[in-house]
């Protein structure tokens, strides 16, 4: 009884997270990248939105990005907010279902539930969502895989849906990799048995070679961002003091600890899987949920120790019940979606008509948080800078950071780039700027926002 | 799927208490080291005794260091322990001496050595924490082994390593651990802790640390069962003890509340923003938290007391950039027995050889940094010192709009002007601490704080936002400029005593 409430919970939770009205600056460039590839031709060599970009975009991410433009095209924002109820249900679901194959009903769902709050960055409408069930799915299958030692060939068209999705998917093979070395170091392999495991996450690789983008996909993990990663938020160090990091390093600390105090010791592959979940955890903001979704099945094992006695398997009636549980649950988020989430939220929506009766061309100096949703409403503008970190050079974030502080020469900066309108924070030193130096004009105002016009 | 955990070896005997981390240690097996290894290890301690002397070797640089100077000459004249006022009208929150001790000591070395003998205090005040650090580390393990542990481990405290009273903190935290590993072992009360807290919190707000790995260590013990009651009772004491001397200081029991007092404000202190694994000190100090938990894992059963001094080391570490140092010294002691285990024993009794030869070298270090120091340290740095003159001639209580780095020189050397911000930031309002912060970035909104300080010269880095802003849109005219710094003047508002130089 107490693991259907503990379920019903974690369900309703789920829901209350994905179901929300889409307010995350990622989902509007995913959306605009959807649109460009299905009608604008894609993107060349010149960039199609910020023609002055250092670098060409590559749509790692062409796949989730297209469908969630269809979907969006048939339901509008309430399908985008469903999907995302929908990820967040299903990542859910395969860690429960990880959790459950090492650990009772209850040790399971407290497992799940901790990694579901370590992994909430990642609950956002951004392909990096799917990148997370791969990931989960993944870790499960290595687990089963360390258990038996059969490879789980279906891992390798897996990675290749998921290199068309995300770019986690390289996290996936080194994980594979991590686990089989981890196995040779417990002297669990013969020469047999470590070939097919480590088939698993080569052909993997090849897969990741394998997809529309072409064999170039497997160096983005090295190149995206490389000269720019001080300029993204989430790519910065993760701080304790942030919920998801402090839980998942308690879910590190409870397992890590229970090794130390207990009178048996673990497999080199499961230190190999916390080393990873630690590292992730600490590394950068983005990959706290990483180390959540590894940490998952380790916490339920060793709330399963803590209890003394074997894991209980779900009997069949249970499992069509929680199955059932899940369908509803995504039945529930649709018209849950369309009732909470048709509109946008964190947007200046009043300042849309504005911007899209600008000229096309018309260079906007826009705030790095609303580029993507001003990209969205108004696509024949001109972003002086767009959320696509990586295909700018590291001057040009230089720059753009310059002119956002009013550092000295950014007058200088604003002129160079051509920008005759901006849609600032209404706060922002730069809109001060811009009213008191510069003798800008403020069009309208809207959620902390302003638009404002240079004067002549 | 089966849980994958194998028994370890010696199950049968393995009691919580085995190894070093739970007894005495024994007395020397018969592994007997070349001589080349028992010294090399000793003489890496004397190269970081040397290296910390060169690092004192340079001007002081530290923004705090003068408001610290001038606590400790105010309190010298007239030993008044009550809050300050008076310095600046904008540091409106109660203020607590809690580091007076030190403050004092500095003053008195500033008064009769100049700033080369504060610079030489800081540079033995070095020593003290590296030969600590390796004797903490040598109660624990072997000469290799402790000497290795001494160099992570300082790597691991060295981002907070300035010369400001929380270096006694640094002290006394190896102190206390120290202290605190060996009753894990022999189970008896060190009551002269008390009197240590008593001296840590007339030195420093982080006074609490050693009660707490006091509580760690007795809660740990009563896990592992290894205490009777009336032992219990006595070790609770020390602890709680050290509460109650901490409340007994000059400063009275007012102090007790200052640990808190940060908590609103943190976000203001850059020192106590969250620390990033992309720096040195804390990414070596989770790698070695990292490497203490794998040893374990795959070692004996640990106790519950150094499973806690663990937990209580890791938080620190994650707490913020500050107490990283504090994780990395409670760490390396753990890391110095862990790393042990995979050695034979050879010796963790400290010989009077090895402290003999380490007291030398310290001495001749403070030696050479004492006939040294004037020559690197009598002009501080990074202020900027060609415009004291301009400052000195300003009427008193003119209100300077200063850059948070500057505020300690302006109240140490320029005692009659009001800067609008120092740091100590728990002495300013939260609102305040806003509103200066909003100025600093010239937000919207900007020129409100310029209007309510009556600021009529301002003392910004060259290039600031805000010195930008004061010279492009308010016409502030630039009188001189110096190491980084510019002094501007607001020339719209006529001088009260125009006293040019």
């Amino acid at each position: 009884m107490l693991g259907y409430l503990l379920l019903i919970a974690l369900g309703a939770v789920g829901l209350i997270l994905g179901v929300r009205p889409v307010g995350d600056q990622s989902a509007w460039l995913h959306l605009s990248i959807g649109r460009q590839l299905i009608e604008g031709g894609g993107f060349g060599r010149v960039d199609p939105w910020v023609p002055w970009a250092a670098q060409p975009y590559i749509p790692t991410e062409w796949l989730p990005d297209v469908a969630a433009y269809k979907l969006h095209e048939l339901f509008g924002l309430s399908g985008i907010a469903w999907l995302r109820g929908a990820g967040v249900l299903l990542l859910l679901a395969v860690t429960i279902w990880g959790a459950r194959r090492l650990a009772d009903t209850v040790p399971s769902l407290i497992a799940a539930g901790a990694a579901l709050v370590g992994a909430g960055h990642a609950l956002t409408a951004r392909p990096q969502l799917l990148g997370f069930v791969f990931l989960s799915l993944a870790v499960v299958a290595w687990w089963q895989m360390a258990g038996d030692l059969r490879p789980r060939w279906w891992l390798v068209p897996l990675t290749w849906v998921w290199a068309s999705s995300h770019g986690l998917w390289v996290v996936g093979v080194g994980f594979g990799v991590v686990t089989v070395a981890g196995l040779a170091l417990d002297r669990r392999l013969t020469w047999g048995s470590a070939r097919r495991l480590f088939a698993v996450p080569a052909l993997s690789l090849g897969a990741a070679a394998l997809t529309p983008v072409g064999p170039a996909l497997l160096l983005t993990p090295l190149t995206v961002g490389r000269d720019v990663r001080d300029f993204v938020g989430e790519w910065q160090a993760s701080s304790a003091h942030d919920l998801a990091t402090f839980v998942t390093l308690c879910m590190l600390a409870l397992v890590a600890l229970s090794w130390a105090r207990s009178r048996r010791m673990p497999p080199w592959w499961q230190i190999a899987h916390l080393v990873v979940a630690f590292v992730a955890t600490l590394a950068m903001e983005r990959t706290v949920a990483v180390g959540a979704v590894v940490a998952a099945p380790l916490l339920a094992q060793t709330l399963q120790n803590w209890r003394g006695t074997p894991s209980v398997a779900l009997p069949r009636r249970d499992t069509v019940a929680w199955l059932a549980m899940g369908v509803s649950a995504l039945l529930i988020a649709a018209p849950l979606a369309g009732t909470l989430a048709a509109r946008p939220t964190n947007v200046p929506t009043g300042l849309q008509s504005a911007l899209s009766s600008l000229p096309a061309g018309t260079v906007v100096l826009e705030d790095s948080n609303m580029s993507a949703w001003a990209g969205w409403v108004a696509p024949h503008l001109r972003p002086v800078k767009d959320s696509r970190s990586e295909i700018f050079s590291r001057q040009q974030h230089l720059d753009y950071a310059r002119l956002v502080a009013t550092a000295p020469g950014w007058d200088t900066i604003l002129g160079r780039s051509g920008a005759t309108w901006a849609l600032v924070l209404t706060d922002s030193p730069l809109a001060a700027a811009l009213h008191e130096r510069e003798s800008w004009a403020t069009v309208g105002t809207d959620d902390g926002y302003s638009l404002m016009r240079r004067p002549g | 799927m089966s849980s994958d955990l194998t028994s370890r070896e010696g199950e049968g005997v393995e009691t919580p208490c085995d190894s070093h981390r739970g007894e005495p240690i024994s007395p020397e097996v018969a592994v007997g080291p070349s001589l080349l290894i028992r010294i090399l290890p000793v003489g890496l301690v004397m190269l970081m005794l040397a290296g910390v002397t060169h690092q004192a070797l340079k001007p002081l640089t530290d923004p705090d260091i003068w408001w610290h100077l001038r606590m400790g000459d105010e309190l010298r004249e007239g030993w008044n322990f009550a809050q300050t006022q008076g310095w600046t009208p904008f540091a409106t929150a109660p203020w607590v001496r809690t580091e007076w001790f030190p403050e004092v000591v500095q003053s008195w070395m500033n008064s009769e050595f100049g700033l080369p003998g504060v610079a030489w205090l800081f540079g033995v005040s070095l020593m003290v924490i590296v030969a600590a650090l390796y004797l903490v580390c040598r109660r624990q393990a072997d000469t290799l082994v402790a000497a290795v542990a001494t160099a992570v481990g300082f790597i691991g405290m060295s981002a907070s390593l300035s010369p400001r009273p929380h270096l006694v903190s640094f002290v006394l935290v190896l102190v206390c651990v120290d202290a605190w590993l060996h009753t894990a072992q022999d189970l008896r009360p060190r009551w002269w802790f008390i009197a240590i807290t008593w001296i840590w919190a007339c030195s420093h707000g982080m006074w609490l640390v050693g009660p707490i790995v006091g509580l760690t260590v007795t809660i740990g013990l009563v896990l592992d069962r290894r205490l009777r009651r009336s032992q219990a009772v006595q070790l609770f004491l020390v602890s709680i003890l050290g509460f109650v001397a901490a409340g007994l200081t000059p400063v009275g029991p007012q102090l007790l509340r200052t640990p808190f007092a940060v908590a609103d404000i943190s976000s203001f202190i850059s020192e106590w923003a969250p620390p990033s694994i992309r720096d040195l000190a804390p990414a070596i100090t989770y790698a070695v938290f990292a490497i203490v938990v794998l040893m374990w894992t795959r070692g004996v059963r640990v106790p519950w007391t150094h499973v806690g001094l663990l937990i209580l080391a890791m938080g620190w570490a994650l707490l913020s950039a500050r107490t990283v140092t504090l994780g990395a010294a409670i760490l390396a002691p753990l890391f110095a027995g862990s790393l042990q285990d995979l050695l034979p024993r050879a010796g963790a009794r400290v010989r009077k050889p090895e402290v003999a030869s380490l007291a030398v070298t310290g001495l001749l270090c403070a030696i050479v940094l004492a006939l040294t120091v004037a020559s690197t340290s009598s002009v501080p740095g990074s202020v900027p010192l060609r415009l004291d003159a301009r400052l000195d001639n300003l009427p008193p209580q003119t209100v300077v709009l200063n850059s948070y780095a500057v505020g300690g020189w302006l109240l140490w050397r320029h005692p009659s002007l009001v800067p609008t911000i120092d740091g100590r930031t728990e002495a300013f309002p939260v609102s305040y601490l806003s509103d200066y912060g909003h100025t600093m970035a010239v937000a919207n909104g900007w020129q409100a704080l310029v209007k309510t300080t009556g600021a009529r010269w301002a003392l910004l880095q060259v290039g600031s936002p805000l010195a930008t802003a004061l010279t492009e849109r308010l016409d502030w005219k630039s009188v001189d400029s110096d190491r980084g710094y510019v002094l501007l003047e607001d020339p719209s508002k006529p001088p009260q005593n125009p006293t040019r130089p």
